[in-house]
């Protein structure tokens, strides 16, 4: 199709009827997003029937000078054959298209540095998403039917994986030589290896959903850049006594687990804005939280906290959620 | 003191015509309508949105409660979504209220079901009756937490009709 990008976005525009942020280099097209906070479902073309998604997505297979392109929450399905003309892609997302797959057309994407597949159904990982050796930020969150990830061992550049609600039980060994990594996000996984150690760069760091997880792993106190740890809905009975070495925490979600008591050296976290132990077992809250010099937000609701001990005085600048509130929407400072 | 919800007069038989619409993949939210049927001061209508639901009957009522779990990537659930895509009736003078099952509680940021669906039910001039409800519900259920809620939604129906 000798056609200029110019028309070929007039025509996408048509059949998706309203204008599609977009960016010009020139006279090509390398930006395209289909999927916009103002429209209610979020993609674009959620609700068209499955001949127009095709006769769109056909018409963005001629747009060969892309780099970045989201197609989230659309409900493709399928991507058309002439998706693997794309090839100069850095960034694209395919969340929640339900493709059943990795699609095989984007199998030469060698310039992806952004892949985004979660809720995709995906079940298996083909092995060439291990050829992608610029990826830096893979996200493969909700499939839930996924059992293994062992072909993403050659990705060493990743500086971002999101593996939350698959089917693993383990973290594979390799990914703990990924020591790049500055964000990590797991689900309903146990048994960490001192390796995590080496995961050094790590600042974000998710384990939530794992019933048998009662301690964290040892290591986690290591990892010297965490600024968030999201450790919530898990079983966790105690923290490790050098907890508060995380000297860089700014945030911590402990949200649903069985915690009794926090460990003193948490009065160390000079930086920690906020703190989620809502849901927990915790009896009294110790003095040292409220000397926490920047804390501004504090959520204790669901615990047994006795009402006849004392209660730290806290700060007027933290607001301390004591009650559960009905929504997330209402809570102040979120 | 605030009148609790047992105290209401006319409990079960106030001169008001409500439906209740949930979806549901896995059962928990069937479960979850069937205890606020219990303790709910009126008595609505109950219907699965995924049976299909006359929009006219929905038009003559004062109140509208939507129960529905987030699904896919802080997605509606699709039978919600796909009522929703085809629900055009004008609330105006009609109140709704929302409850969504998920995981809400342990992040800081604000997604789920629940604002796209309120987002909808704001443009067809529908009125929020009362704060809506995040209920945790994977993997444990706060029944307490929900129990609470209800008493909360009693008390806005006193105060309204
Ligand atoms: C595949 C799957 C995806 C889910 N996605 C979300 C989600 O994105 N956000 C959320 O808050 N909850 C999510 N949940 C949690 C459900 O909303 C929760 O389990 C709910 O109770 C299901 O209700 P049901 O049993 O009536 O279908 C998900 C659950 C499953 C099984």
């Amino acid at each position: 199709m000798n056609v200029s990008d110019r028309t070929i976005l007039e025509q996408i525009e048509r059949k998706v009827g309203r204008p599609v942020p977009h960016r010009w280099n020139g006279e090509r097209c390398v930006e395209l997003d289909l999927t916009a906070e103002d429209s209610l479902f979020s993609g674009l073309i959620r609700r068209h029937s499955p001949s127009e998604k095709d006769e769109i997505m056909q018409l963005i297979g001629h747009l060969t000078a892309l780099k970045h392109l989201n197609l989230r929450r659309n409900k493709l399905h399928q991507l058309p054959a002439n998706f693997e003309n794309l090839s100069e892609l850095e960034q694209l997302n395919l969340g929640s298209n339900y493709l059943g797959s990795v699609p095989p057309e984007i199998r030469h994407f060698q310039q992806l540095k952004y892949l985004q597949l979660a809720n995709n159904d995906i079940t298996i990982l083909p092995e060439f998403i291990g050829s992608y050796r610029q990826l830096e930020y893979l996200t493969l969150h909700k499939n839930i039917n996924l059992k293994s990830v062992d072909a993403l061992a050659p990705l060493t550049s990743l500086k971002s994986l999101n593996l939350y609600f698959l089917n693993l039980v383990r973290l594979p060994a390799f990914v703990y030589r990924f020591n790049r990594l500055v964000t990590l996000t797991l689900w309903n996984m146990r048994d960490f290896t001192d390796d995590l150690a080496t995961l050094g760069n790590l600042e974000y760091f998710s384990v939530c959903g794992t019933p048998s997880l009662r301690e964290l792993p040892p290591a986690l106190t290591q990892l010297k850049k965490l600024r968030m740890i999201r450790v919530f809905q898990n079983s966790l009975d105690r923290l490790p006594g050098d907890f508060g070495e995380l000297e860089n925490l700014e945030q911590i979600s402990l949200y649903q687990n069985q915690l009794t008591q926090l460990p003193e050296s948490m009065a160390r976290l000079q930086k920690l804005k906020k703190l989620n132990l809502g849901w927990n077992r915790l009896a009294r809250l110790p003095e040292f939280i409220a000397r926490l010099p920047v804390l501004e937000w504090l959520a204790v609701f669901e615990n047994p906290l006795d009402p006849a001990g004392e209660s730290p005085r806290f700060a007027p600048t933290t607001t301390v959620l004591r009650e559960w509130p009905f929504t997330t929407l209402a809570v102040p400072g979120k | 003191m605030s009148p609790q919800p047992s105290s209401f007069p006319g409990q079960k038989n106030p001169p008001l015509k409500a439906a209740l619409l949930y979806s549901s993949q896995h059962g928990k939210t069937r479960k979850v309508v069937a205890q606020v049927v219990k303790q709910l001061w009126i008595a609505p209508d109950v219907f699965d949105v995924a049976n299909g639901v006359d929009h006219t009957t929905l038009a003559a009522c004062d109140l509208l409660l939507f129960f529905t779990p987030t699904y896919g990537d802080e997605e509606l659930h699709e039978d919600m979504e796909n009522f929703l895509a085809n629900f055009n009736v004008n609330l105006s003078t009609r109140c709704f209220v929302i409850c969504e099952l998920g995981n809400y509680y342990g992040y800081d940021f604000a997604f789920g079901a629940m604002p796209i669906l309120r987002r909808r039910l704001l443009e067809l001039n529908g009125t929020e009756l009362c704060t809506p409800l995040s209920l945790d519900s994977l993997p444990k259920l706060n029944w307490a937490h929900l129990t609470r809620w209800i008493d909360h939604v009693n008390q806005a129906l006193h105060e309204r009709f």
